[in-house]
């Protein structure tokens, strides 16, 4: 079967900066979790798998096309959704007139089936009753809600969604992930986002990104194994340990090597990154 | 396999998309280990409305496009109104360059330079020809690009011809800014003629922007333009000389580099393989 992402040897640069360096990922139907730290290379990735930016060398293939192609690349923007990390809202839209803008760049021309099709995305997102109100006074939530609205125009078979959940509250993230694994039925979504949590919850297979390399590619429960026998709950904190900190119960977690007194608890998938990290970290002259 | 089923009209609701998202959640777990509902959902999806039966969907969405009705903005109507199709429209209205703001400050500008033609003809006259052709490039950078739009990473991610959305734009900003400019330069003390004579160099810097937004960012390929036309129009400001900006050699020479702007950008729409400099 054909993957619906496909790129080989990606190397993107902002100057004498290397922000993706030789990419390799094949991603098919589901919901991928991209991690990594800031400065990782999420966002430049984002933008490549967004047709955004046309990168400085290796392939990439979308739906089966071929991006650098100005036709084939067309075509992969009509079945793409994308929620870039930072977005803004031109002045004076209602939310309605925003998602409606969004449709017509995606070409949907016939005014009636637009505006049906915008207020299926508000629907989606739990926003119809906000339809008419301006975006300038919409929370911060509901203006993320707003973006997510518009990459779910027209069902698209890519979801590129940058950090989706920030500024959410625990119940709409709750909703995101109901729409994200709707979708991810016949679709192949990409997240990237700092929240494990959401990783842990929605994504068949995670990818982790370190100085614009893949440091991990895999299911999340192979990222968790990574992390088996490496966990411990102690009464006092490791000064050597990979990190470590108070939880809640007064007890400290340390990850790593176990400190005296300690016992082995269950990783969880924020263990597990975080020791992903420290190894790649040690591992790098 | 539970011995409990869902209720048909609940059932019939989630296969329309009408249950909220916590009765779809439980469906949905429901359907997971309940073959027989299953099954029924596929009944569902098949059955359409019989012939003159109510398509309950179709009734709610004309009640919805009654109660909901999204108004026309004026300025979408007039684009409308000169031939424009209703998408290019919207999509051209939404330019910063067309906004009340912008076409306001202009006309505060255009007004200044108006009123202080009567007190200091010969530098107004000047100052006037140094800023009227950098009126419709202005417009064009406040059209298109990250700078100005902030929906443009969005822009860049979407189906709809780039190129298109600049030209489009950069018509719109010119037809609205150009005549207000001719009607201040009608105003400003001096010959007729200073009205008109400024668009010859407009239309060069103009076309050298678009030549040059094949190549750079449209920001870059505006500014630099602007630049290049004030350094050559300083010297005439310093000296309040305005007739080193109407010198015919320098109106050939811009009329020259129009029609030479023209040619690279003719050429480079029809060769250019890909849309990633049209940013």
């Amino acid at each position: 079967m054909t993957p619906t992402v496909d790129l080989a040897d990606v190397v993107h640069r902002y100057g004498s900066t290397t922000a993706l360096d030789r990419v390799t990922l094949r991603l098919e139907t589901g919901v991928t979790g991209l991690l990594g730290p800031n400065g990782a290379g999420k966002s430049t990735l984002m933008r490549v798998l967004a047709t955004v930016i046309n990168p400085d060398g290796g392939t990439v293939r979308l739906l089966g096309r071929d991006t650098a192609d100005a036709d084939q690349r067309t075509q992969v923007r009509r079945q793409l959704g994308y929620l870039p990390q930072e977005l803004g809202f031109p002045r004076g839209f209602t939310a309605f007139g925003f998602v409606d803008y969004l449709a017509l760049l995606k070409e949907f021309d016939d005014r009636p089936t637009r505006q049906a099709e915008v207020r299926r995305a508000l629907d989606l997102v739990g926003l119809r009753d906000v339809a008419t109100t301006r975006v300038r006074r919409l929370s911060g939530g509901m203006r993320r809600r707003l973006g997510l609205a518009q990459a779910l125009l027209g069902d698209p078979r890519l979801l590129v969604l940058d950090e989706p959940s920030t500024g959410l509250d625990p119940e709409q993230r709750a909703v995101l992930r109901t729409l994200l694994s709707r979708a991810a039925g016949h679709a192949t979504v990409v997240v990237s986002t700092h929240q494990t949590e959401d990783v842990a919850a929605l994504c068949d297979r995670v990818v982790v990104l370190d100085s614009g390399q893949v440091a991990f590619d895999g299911s999340v429960a192979d990222l968790v194994d990574h992390a088996a026998g490496r966990v411990w709950v102690a009464e006092h904190p490791d000064p050597d340990a990979a990190a470590q900190w108070r939880t809640g119960t007064g007890l400290h977690r340390n990850l790593g090597t176990p400190p005296p007194g300690a016992h082995l608890v269950e990783p969880t998938l924020e263990d597990a990154y975080l020791l992903l990290r420290n190894d790649t970290a040690r591992a790098t002259p | 396999m539970s011995s409990w089923h869902i209720p048909e009209p609940t059932l019939r609701g989630w296969v329309h998309g009408r249950v909220d998202m916590v009765a779809a959640a439980s469906v949905e777990q429901h359907l997971l280990g309940c073959p027989p509902c299953r099954a029924q959902v596929a009944v569902l999806q098949r059955s359409t409305p019989a012939s003159g039966a109510v398509d309950l969907e179709q009734v709610w969405t004309a009640i919805a496009d009654q109660v909901e009705p999204q108004p026309m903005p004026r300025l979408v109507r007039w684009l409308m109104r000169a031939g424009m199709r209703e998408t290019d429209a919207r999509l051209t209205s939404a330019a910063p360059a067309l906004s009340t703001a912008w076409f306001t400050g202009l006309a505060v500008v255009l007004l200044f330079t108006v009123v202080a033609s009567s007190f200091a003809p010969d530098r107004a006259l000047v100052l006037f020809l140094m800023v009227a052709p950098l009126v419709p490039v202005a417009g064009v950078a406040a059209a298109y690009g990250a700078d100005v739009d902030p929906t443009f990473e969005l822009t860049l991610a979407a189906p709809y011809p780039k190129l298109r959305l600049l030209l489009l734009r950069t018509a719109a900003v010119a037809a609205g800014c150009v005549p207000l400019t001719v009607l201040a330069g009608l105003l400003v003390a001096g010959p007729w003629w200073v009205a008109v004579v400024w668009l010859l160099p407009a239309l060069a810097l103009v076309l050298l922007a678009l030549a040059g937004s094949t190549f750079v960012p449209l920001g870059w390929a505006t500014g630099g333009v602007a630049m290049a036309w004030l350094a050559v129009s300083v010297a005439p400001v310093v000296r309040q000389n305005p007739a080193a900006l109407v010198d015919p050699r320098l109106l050939l020479g811009m009329g020259l580099l129009a029609a030479l702007a023209g040619i690279v950008l003719a050429t480079r729409l029809r060769h250019l393989a890909t849309d990633w400099g049209i940013r």
